[in-house]
């Protein structure tokens, strides 16, 4: 039985990461570095109400000499939960140079991309954007004891962001990717809730819609290629 | 519930960056399920971010704001994309 003394210290407390409870404070503290990398921002996104401040000042603590979680440890766990959420910390960008996934497919396409001058002027410009769909075989990222129906290959799209130039790598569901289809891929991550779009705007990883003044919101769905090709106006 | 504003975050980021929606005069705006918003503008509107350039939105049109989605190939769902 803990004393009170005990239960208020941070340190015997038990910690919920990703919707996954039962944490000790070490092993969530190296789960949240290795999501965050640097304390400022563990700060901002975990720290969020005054509750927390006790874990925060300890979190500082043992920030430095705390280690991250890697690829191949990762893989080591046999708990499902866990593992998804260390993969979840650990990210896209980093499984998928560990694991070396396998280029599906490359098309590159030309776009006519808006933008807007400092003074708001509109203009536009020509770019070729590259989208390249990789897939990593479900036995490198499911343990064998999960390999059942549920499990499938994992499909990511990598692109280029117009602005910063920075590559991401996004999962997407294997069954939007049946035609092994890059466009289809990155089309996928954007769903709309309202029919009849005129025009999409994308920065970053917010989706801007345009549609008619009467337009009402509708059940989420995910755009086609032709929709993608066709909707989007610009890109920043 | 409508809201009314000059100035709304449409999301936060990583590194403290935000979508932020700026118009000289008011508009309604609806929060949505999943992070949506729903906006209605009655002058242009500008969404500034302090990495990706600048988009100008006209007036004469809804706007709906979303997230990009990635799959969870644990689960199988899909959840907004955390940038």
């Amino acid at each position: 039985m803990t004393t009170l003394n005990e239960e208020s210290n941070p340190l015997n407390w038990k910690y919920n990461v990703q919707g996954y409870s039962g944490y000790s404070f070490s092993e969530a503290l190296r789960l949240y570095k290795t999501r965050y990398n640097d304390f400022d921002t563990f700060c901002r996104m975990v720290i969020t109400h005054d509750g927390m401040t006790q874990f925060a000042a300890l979190a500082k603590q043992f920030w430095e000499d705390t280690p991250i979680v890697t690829v191949q440890e990762a893989l080591q766990y046999k708990n499902l939960e866990h593992r998804r959420v260390s993969f979840l910390c650990i990210g896209i960008e980093n499984l998928f140079k560990a694991l070396q996934p396998e280029l599906i497919k490359s098309e590159t396409v030309h776009k006519i991309n808006h933008r807007w001058d400092s003074e708001n002027i509109l203009y536009s410009q020509h770019l070729n954007d590259t989208y390249e769909l990789y897939r990593i075989p479900k036995e490198k990222f499911f343990r064998p004891e999960q390999l059942d129906t549920r499990s499938a290959d994992v499909f990511a799209v990598r692109c280029q962001c117009t602005s910063t130039q920075r590559d991401y790598f996004i999962y997407v569901n294997d069954e939007a990717v049946k035609q092994n289809d890059p466009i289809e891929a990155i089309s996928w991550t954007i769903r709309l809730n309202v029919k009849n779009p005129k025009r999409i705007y994308r920065q970053g990883d917010i989706i801007i819609a345009e549609a008619d003044i009467d337009a009402q919101v509708c059940e989420p769905y995910h755009l086609s290629r032709e929709q993608y090709l066709n909707l989007m106006y610009a890109e920043t | 519930m409508e809201k009314k504003a000059r100035k709304l975050t449409l999301a936060l980021g990583n590194s403290n960056h935000t979508h932020m929606l700026i118009s000289r005069e008011e508009f309604t705006f609806t929060e949505g399920a999943d992070n949506s918003i729903q906006f209605l503008l009655s002058t242009t509107g500008i969404i500034q971010h302090e990495e990706h350039d600048r988009i100008v939105l006209p007036v004469g049109f809804r706007h709906f704001k979303v997230n990009q989605v990635e799959f969870n190939p644990f689960d199988r769902t899909s959840s907004p994309v955390w940038d």
